[in-house]
């Protein structure tokens, strides 16, 4: 009787402590699924969701705000897709930037911050990534989440032992929660194959000449301060490496295999028939050698294991102990974008293309991303 | 007499700059057009070699797996060397296969008399194992090489150039190698 | 605190706990997590705590679902009638019984990728003939490890070598001859390192003796069609097309023990269940003590640090590094080992061919399954034959886990001549 009532006690206790830690866990999971704010420039024209582009993608958590900046004349239609992996925040942040500052003349420039909106509600598991990190603005702080490279297996799930992506590849189970794994997407596919397909739908539907994703990599990944092109690229993103060179930036230039299949720079050109480039910088935030992961990890990124890694000659990227700050890798992006905006115009200079407010490379490096943020509201 | 002799010895002297200056671009070999732009070890750069020979306004092909057959015509070969894991894959080539039609292009080239112009962009991130094994076969059979100055750190190019005394031109940036193109096809 | 500090601080703690106090490896794993988080200024990181089992959480349902599989086998009949078949093709025969035996051990392992569904399906298939074939208890769960180690390696699909592919964006293409290399010389040895001493060659007198019940003939096909559910269902999903959607394994395990209900024997399905999640609870526990542990060791920098220390050894000692800390790593479970020392190795060792590479790092990641306190293959094929002291097993699977390495070692340092010859 008495080893019944200890049992009982022992058990209640243990419920109740499995309660407490659910209830509290569960509000920080669940803080997760408010979305960020952003704040677009007047400039402005349409802010549509991907769900418009394909219907079957309204009322999940797969559906994401798509920013419109429409010129007054026709020209060169242009996507910029931060947020397909969110826990590369340069991306994100990058896309953000352009939407709270550009003004566009002539063209039409479409940008999707949070591609992936799902991997924004969660974080992954053993990486012990902080939920948020902030941005000073010149009035106070702007905080942005900080999420997973996969889509929340709350969302999608179970995993298959071994994904077959739409391009007929085979990957590991979790590669199908991976956006950029997932392209050109299926129309009855698993959630992150549906927001595949939507991506595919718009860079068809607006007609998009040029396409760009922005991505972030650990600096121990040979594709690395990267512009990985597909072939129908090959001649803009050179023209744009080297300008890019002239500023004193370095870049690796990658031609996209035709293997490696369900990533954007290979199912884009192929598929929507778009030139296609996907761009990379160097975050040690979700590198495998990081030290004690934190907010100021991610903006600041500085690492002293990276630096020892350095000196071992074990990266891809020169890493010192100045580390390597979002707004660096931010105004990498930026620089990038404005180059290949460029080398596309050079290309065929018959189609206009006019944009202004592009926050400059170097006002970025030196006044910081929250100068060119909108402040909280 | 003194006059004459001061004008001997500055016509002397300009003489032997002129045969001695390493900057003259006399002294770098003059290639034909057209030329064929390929690649040895398949990195991107080859693309950015393709864009300066645009720019320089060339008569040119690019060819990233050019073999022996696609010599026809072409007067000068531009070996853009570099070697690119990620490249090799895309053209569905492994390293040895890549070795292989490299050899035997270049012994084409040789046996048709084709010069070949080594270029070398990718500084010094595309240095390693793999680019170097690269650079240690193809540069003896070059007329002139242009390298990213940081690619040549180490002295690398400078040491092969000169045993086999092949003209080196270094630039700082890719983009930089625009002039000394345009200089060897003048 | 500094980070090794705050490590060391965690793994004393989690020694004290297990050791001293004999708590349970699981909770052991939590209180250290839990001071490991408090040491490192984190507070009582709750959430933390919780995201960090999650990352086990599709391994335990595996495992809960292919217990529930495995205890309705034994409860149906089944088991006694595979036995029963197995024995009466095999009792002669002792070079092609150790194969054959290992074969069907391997084969859910090489159409899942995971170790603990080959040893807990399979696995618990062979079990009994081996033993009354005179295998010793502890050799038949190393026997049913090493064999649920090497179908995880096996192609067609080799889980591990996808994690590190995934890492370095190597396509999972051209991996059946290399993975085959290491593969099929090491079933051979080390089935018969392991058995053909102890197996005795029976007349068919003794055999009789010694056979169970079959109940084929009662039940006739459908007796086995828990069995063909599972494979089907799991063989489908390997396919490279789709045909029926991915139900995931333990959905296939749970159709197969339903389908069991009707097929044999009848029993309580509730007792049963309970049974089988009684008998799985230890490792699930310590599954998700192992996720809050790794989560910890993340946050306060130690998975860091650990990483950069055994990238620092000089060239000639990296080999050993990854003989020895791919294994130990293993200890989170191989799949971990893969993700986190598999990339930083393979690209370490970039200037080799990757698929070789990533083959033999998989082989000896895979060792990792036999490390405690998780030990996925070993603790669960010491259950399979009812051992209670997992060490007991591990014992026997030294030598073996020692050709394993030997093997990846060997393929490691021959890939450039391999890379040649193939």
């Amino acid at each position: 009787m008495l080893k019944i009532k200890r049992h009982l006690i022992f058990g209640s206790v243990f419920l109740l402590g499995a309660m407490a830690l659910g209830y509290f866990s569960g509000k920080s999971f669940m803080s997760m699924h408010i979305d960020d704010h952003i704040f677009p420039s007047s400039g402005l024209t349409e802010n549509k969701m991907l769900s418009e582009y394909f219907p079957k993608l309204k009322k999940t958590p797969g559906d994401t705000p798509v920013f419109i900046f429409q010129g007054e004349q026709p020209g060169r239609n242009i996507l910029i897709l931060g947020g397909a992996h969110p826990n590369e925040p340069a991306g994100t942040i990058a896309a953000i930037l352009l939407v709270e500052n550009i003004h566009v003349q002539a063209g039409k420039v479409i940008i999707i911050p949070w591609a992936n909106h799902s991997g924004f509600t969660h974080n992954d598991p053993q990486e012990g990534s902080p939920q948020r990190f902030s941005i000073r603005t010149q009035d106070g702080q702007r905080w942005f989440k900080y999420g997973s490279r996969l889509t929340n297996p709350i969302h999608q799930w179970p995993d298959p032992t071994v994904y077959i992506n739409p391009s007929g590849q085979k990957l590991a189970g979790t590669e199908c929660r991976n956006l950029n794994r997932s392209y050109p997407g299926r129309r009855n596919g698993n959630l992150t194959e549906k927001i595949a397909f939507g991506i595919m739908e718009v860079l068809i539907s607006e007609n998009i000449d040029l396409a760009l994703d922005l991505h972030e990599a650990a600096p121990e990944y040979p594709v690395i301060n990267a512009i990985v092109f597909h072939e129908s690229s090959a001649e803009i993103a050179s023209i744009a490496f080297m300008e890019l060179q002239l500023s004193n930036l370095e870049f690796r230039l990658e031609a996209s295999p035709p293997n490696l299949r369900g990533l954007s720079h290979r199912e884009w050109g192929d598929f929507a028939k778009v030139k296609a480039v996907l761009l990379e910088t160097a975050n040690v935030s979700h590198g495998r050698l990081k030290g004690k992961p934190s907010a100021s990890l991610i903006t600041e990124g500085r690492d002293k294991n990276y630096v020892k890694a350095d000196k071992l000659g074990r990266l891809f990227v020169p890493f010192k102990e100045e580390g390597i700050p979002l707004k660096l890798r931010v105004a990498r992006h930026l620089a990038s974008i404005e180059a290949l905006i460029s080398a596309l115009q050079e290309e065929d200079p018959t189609k206009i293309f006019a944009i202004h407010g592009l926050p400059s490379m170097e006002r970025v490096k030196i006044e910081g991303i929250g100068q060119f943020l909108a402040p909280p509201k | 007499m003194k006059k004459t002799h001061f004008s001997i010895f500055m016509l002397f002297l300009a003489f032997i700059l002129l045969i001695t200056d390493p900057l003259s671009p006399k002294e770098f070999p003059q290639f034909k057009q057209p030329v064929l732009i390929t690649s040895a070890g398949q990195s991107a750069e080859v693309q950015l070699a393709s864009v300066l020979a645009k720019r320089a306004g060339l008569n040119y092909s690019l060819s990233k797996t050019a073999t022996s057959r696609d010599l026809a015509d072409v007067k000068t070969i531009a070996l853009v060397i570099g070697t690119s894991l990620k490249g090799l894959g895309a053209a569905g080539l492994d390293m040895s296969q890549e070795n292989e039609r490299v050899s035997s292009l270049i012994k084409a080239t040789q046996q048709f008399n084709i010069p070949i112009l080594c270029l070398h962009l990718g500084g010094e991130q595309r240095r390693g194992t793999l680019s170097d094994q690269m650079i240690k076969t193809v540069l003896p059979f070059a007329q002139h090489v242009i390298v990213v100055k940081s690619g040549n750190k180490d002295g690398l190019f400078t040491e092969i150039c000169n045993t086999h005394s092949i003209p080196l031109i270094e630039v700082e940036r890719a983009a930089d190698a625009l002039e000394p193109l345009k200089n060897a096809f003048l | 605190m500094s980070e090794p500090l705050i490590l060391l601080a965690m793994v004393a703690i989690f020694a004290f706990l297990a050791m001293a106090l004999k708590l349970p490896i699981g909770v052991s794993l939590v209180f250290s997590a839990l001071a490991g988080a408090i040491l490192g200024g984190e507070g009582l990181a709750l959430r933390h705590l919780v995201e960090g089992s999650f990352g086990y959480f599709d391994t335990i349902l595996i495992i809960v679902c292919a217990m529930i599989f495995m205890k309705i086998l034994q409860a149906s009949g089944l088991l006694d009638t595979i036995t029963s078949l197995l024995l009466k093709t095999f009792y002669r025969r002792k070079f092609s019984l150790l194969l054959s035996v290992m074969v069907i051990i391997m084969f859910p392992g090489m159409i899942t990728g995971s170790s603990t569904c080959a040893v807990l399906s399979t696995g618990a298939l062979v079990a009994p003939v081996l033993m009354k074939l005179g295998l010793p208890k502890a050799k038949t769960a190393a026997f049913i490890a090493m064999g649920g180690i090497l179908g995880m390696l096996a192609p067609p699909v080799n889980i591990l070598v996808m994690i590190m592919g995934g890492g370095v964006d190597m396509p999972y293409v051209g991996l059946t001859i290399p993975l085959l290399i290491i593969v099929v010389p090491l079933a051979i040895i080390i089935s018969l390192w392991l058995g053909y001493k102890d197996i005795q060659i029976l007349d068919q007198k003794h055999m009789q003796t010694i056979l169970p019940l079959s109940y084929a003939k009662d039940y006739g096909f459908r007796h086995f069609l828990p069995l063909i559910v599972v494979f089907v269902l799991m063989a489908i999903q390997s396919l490279p097309f789709n045909i029926i959607p991915d139900i995931g394994i333990p959905a296939i395990f749970l159709l197969g023990s339903l389908v069991g209900l009707f097929c044999g024997r009848s029993f309580n399905f509730f007792k049963v269940t309970q049974a089988a999640i009684q008998e799985a609870m230890p490792i699930l526990c310590i599954l998700a003590g192992v996720g809050m542990f790794i989560q910890i060791m993340t946050l306060t920098g130690g998975r860091g640090w650990t990483i950069v220390s055994f990238l620092s050894l000089p060239p000639v000692f990296l080999y050993l590094g990854i003989a020895v800390s791919m294994p130990l790593f293993g200890a989170v479970s191989a799949y971990g080992s893969a993700s986190i020392l598999g990339v930083p190795f393979i690209l370490a060792l970039i200037s080799k061919n990757a698929i070789f590479t990533s083959a033999a790092l998989s082989a000896i990641a895979g060792l990792g399954d036999l490390m405690p306190p998780t030990a996925l293959a070993g603790i669960f094929a010491a259950q399979v034959v009812e051992e209670n002291n997992y060490f007991k097993v591990l014992r026997f699977c030294i030598v073996p886990a020692l050709f394993l390495l030997a093997m990846g070692l060997g393929v490691l340092l021959l890939t450039p001549l391999l890379d040649k010859i193939l």
